[in-house]
């Protein structure tokens, strides 16, 4: 009896020490969906480290970061928006692209949650693309610009200058005919996922505008396809089609397996985004990789503008940890860890404080240069809503397809554009206004 | 006494069913209403607004919707074929052709499979430059080879034929079932009495399986309804020009594409409508058979 009195009062002093200990403090959650390492390739890498440092920094976080694919990044987020169980931290593409989001209620504005003086460091042009009634929703993930990305090798075999293949439309069509005759195919293309058709507008598009008022007025249906300064670019496409400079497989392939036609040689030309050409340089030689503007046939004040969009992040609406999400965000523009984002990424943070020194490769001071010399203007960062997925990019895969002639395209383009603002009028409403 | 005894034994056989309908309501019902009652809203800025029919009236006036029907309905036309084949597999298998064993696994494989990755490994095969192309090209059959995802007249078919493909196996299993347990002596006193595989196939199997071949039927035309998604997004993504959307990837690409949930619940709507029709319709055959 004794025995077990003492064995009865031992448990309960060992349970009440139990109780009494402090609890270990638990830590507080981050979660961060992101892409990027589809056209910054080392972005995973560099997220990774960044969260490292972040939970040495911050013992009592946990961040737990996410990388999305093309695919589902939108539709991941959207859904978990629905359910109101979103990150804290979402990655977008910029423009209506983000701003979508924010006009369906999937975001919380940042002005309250990031200082004025981080939004200072932000260059405004970037800043412009996620600033929405008065509101500032989205902060820049990194930019770059499209180019064209073609084998040097092949250009030498055909004897055109290496370094600068061509700079007008007719200087592109000859090098084009050159490649072909010697056997290669110029263009590596692949329009399957959809993901082309808005890649092509930007480098073609854009050319006979004189400012964003003209794309603005388009995408309202205040001006229409069919008007040759906003057409030009279909004819210009269905001349490359017509002459066999893109890949015949251009239907069968998707975007990414379009682009790695030039890595394998299947192709001498692509469309890239800055920080994958940089990459590609790294990997493959300044020998063998060139990086250049589209060639210019428009007559628009931005003929020989470049394009370099920001990707953003945002914090969701139903983010459970805004301050921490803010505070995430503001540690990414730290000075060394922008340096980190270049080195790991070849991707540059829009700040005013980016070092130029950093360069490292020739596709990135050829992109420096531009910057100096070209307007920035970026075509797809005014469409509107839903158009490019309902509209641009089934109606051009039918350029191919069907070989609908860029006449008729542009009629369809019209009735695409219209539907798309009769089937949305609240977020068209607001597109309206962000565009005032 | 005993009326109240009854009553309350009356109660308690509710009581017993009383989980498997609040599950049901839970899991069907609820959902249901959700869809339909949020069909007549829309979203501004995260919040509903009531809009009337108005998400009707703009979905049956986009073409999307007519085409995605359209290529449903060119899907159900594969259903007759598919229980078909399935039958007639299963009745070789039935008459123990030699290796049916390695048959049977060999047919059932595909079925099994999951859906992506039979999507993904035939988005590759069936490329311009793709491995099919190739063995064709390879045997001097280069005019057979085609974009067969890429041309806008194939892709549903190749779609299709995929599926069919598939689903054979899910069938034949099921035709094999009941063939199994068909009287023998039929087949038997079909022989004597001299007929041949065609008529025994055509007078014996056919209707002793008529009513499989009727749930086939069904459960094959809702699939095709209902299950094709990911067919389409893994092989087309509703492409090229649009011409292989089906319903479900419209409700997809209006939900989570264009982030209009709304107009999606519109079209989800529309296919429980379809649905419901071929369920009943399905019942009826039932009564009707009893």
């Amino acid at each position: 009896m004794k025995k077990r009195l003492v064995t009865l009062f031992l448990l309960g002093l060992v349970v009440l020490t139990a109780a009494c200990q402090p609890k270990p403090k638990e830590k507080s959650q981050l979660t961060i969906w992101y892409w990027g390492e589809q056209e910054a390739p080392g972005y995973k890498n560099y997220m990774e480290s960044m969260v490292k440092k972040y939970e040495e920094k911050n013992p009592d976080v946990k961040v737990n970061a996410v990388l999305q694919e093309s695919d589902t990044m939108y539709t991941a987020f959207r859904t978990a928006e629905h359910a109101g169980a979103g990150p804290d931290i979402q990655y977008l593409w910029g423009g209506t692209q983000a701003l979508e989001d924010v006009w369906l209620g999937n975001c919380t504005p940042l002005d309250d949650l990031i200082p004025a003086e981080v939004f200072a460091d932000i260059p405004e042009s970037s800043l412009k693309e996620t600033n929405w009634d008065g509101k500032q929703w989205g902060i820049p993930a990194y930019q770059f610009a499209y180019g064209i990305t073609y084998n040097k090798e092949d250009m030498k075999a055909i004897g055109v200058d290496p370094e600068i293949p061509f700079t007008t439309w007719d200087e592109f069509l000859d090098v084009s005919q050159k490649l072909k005759d010697n056997g290669k195919t110029p263009i590596g293309f692949g329009i399957k996922d959809g993901w082309l058709p808005a890649w092509i507008g930007i480098f073609f598009g854009q050319q006979n505008l004189d400012s964003v008022n003209d794309e603005i007025a388009l995408m309202r249906g205040d001006k229409s396809f069919s008007d040759p300064k906003y057409n030009e670019w279909l004819y210009k496409l269905e001349e490359l089609k017509d002459k066999g400079f893109i890949n015949e497989d251009i239907l069968s392939l998707d975007f990414y397996q379009g682009q790695q036609l030039l890595e394998s040689n299947g192709a001498s030309m692509t469309l890239h985004a800055q920080t994958y050409a940089a990459s590609l340089e790294k990997s493959l030689g300044k020998d063998k990789i060139g990086f250049i503007k589209a060639p210019i046939f428009g007559t628009g004040k931005l003929a020989d503008s470049i394009a370099v969009p920001s990707q953003v992040y945002v914090i969701p609406k139903s983010a459970k940890n805004k301050e921490e999400a803010a505070k995430f965000l503001i540690f990414l523009r730290e000075k060394e860890n922008m340096k980190a984002l270049y080195d790991m990424a070849n991707a540059m943070l829009p700040s005013k404080s980016f070092d130029s020194s950093w360069l490292s490769t020739e596709v990135d001071l050829t992109v420096a240069n531009w910057l100096n010399k070209y307007e920035n203007f970026c075509y797809q960062l005014y469409f509107a809503p839903m158009f490019e997925a309902e509209g641009l990019a089934p109606i051009i895969q039918k350029m191919f397809s069907e070989d609908l002639s860029p006449a008729d395209a542009s009629v369809e383009l019209d009735e695409a554009l219209k539907k798309t603002i009769e089937q949305n009028p609240e977020i068209n409403e607001a597109f309206r206004k962000w565009n005032n | 006494m005993l009326a109240l005894g009854k009553k309350k034994n009356n109660l308690s056989r509710y009581f017993f069913v009383l989980p498997a309908y609040l599950i049901m309501a839970i899991v069907i019902i609820y959902p249901i209403i959700f869809v339909i009652s949020n069909s007549f809203f829309t979203n501004k800025m995260g919040e509903s607004v009531f809009v009337g029919i108005r998400n009707y009236r703009l979905a049956f006036k986009d073409p999307l919707f007519y085409i995605a029907l359209k290529n449903n309905l060119i899907l159900f036309l594969c259903v007759p074929l598919l229980s078909f084949l399935s039958l007639l597999t299963a009745s070789l298998l039935h008459a123990k052709i030699w290796g049916w064993r390695i048959f049977q696994s060999i047919i059932f494989i595909p079925y099994v499979l999951a859906t992506p990755v039979v999507g993904i490994v035939f988005s590759y095969l069936l490329q311009l430059n793709g491995v099919v192309n190739k063995t064709l090209e390879a045997i001097n059959l280069q005019s057979l080879a085609k974009d067969w995802l890429g041309n806008p007249q194939l892709a549903l078919f190749t779609i299709a034929g995929i599926i069919i493909w598939k689903q054979l196996g899910f069938g034949v299993v099921l035709f094999l079932a009941r063939l199994m347990s068909v009287d023998n002596s039929l087949y038997e006193a079909a022989t004597i009495d001299g007929a041949g595989a065609i008529q025994k196939f055509w007078f014996i199997t056919i209707p002793q399986t008529k009513k499989i071949i009727e749930f086939h039927v069904i459960i094959s035309l809702i699939d095709m309804l209902s299950w094709v998604f990911n067919y389409i997004f893994v092989m087309t993504g509703g492409g090229p020009g649009n011409k292989t959307y089906v319903l479900e990837f419209l409700i997809y690409k209006k939900a989570f594409g264009g982030g209009d949930m709304n107009i999606a619940m519109t079209y989800c709507v529309v296919i429980l409508f379809i649905a419901s029709f071929l369920i009943t319709l399905y019942s009826l055959l039932l009564r009707k058979d009893d």
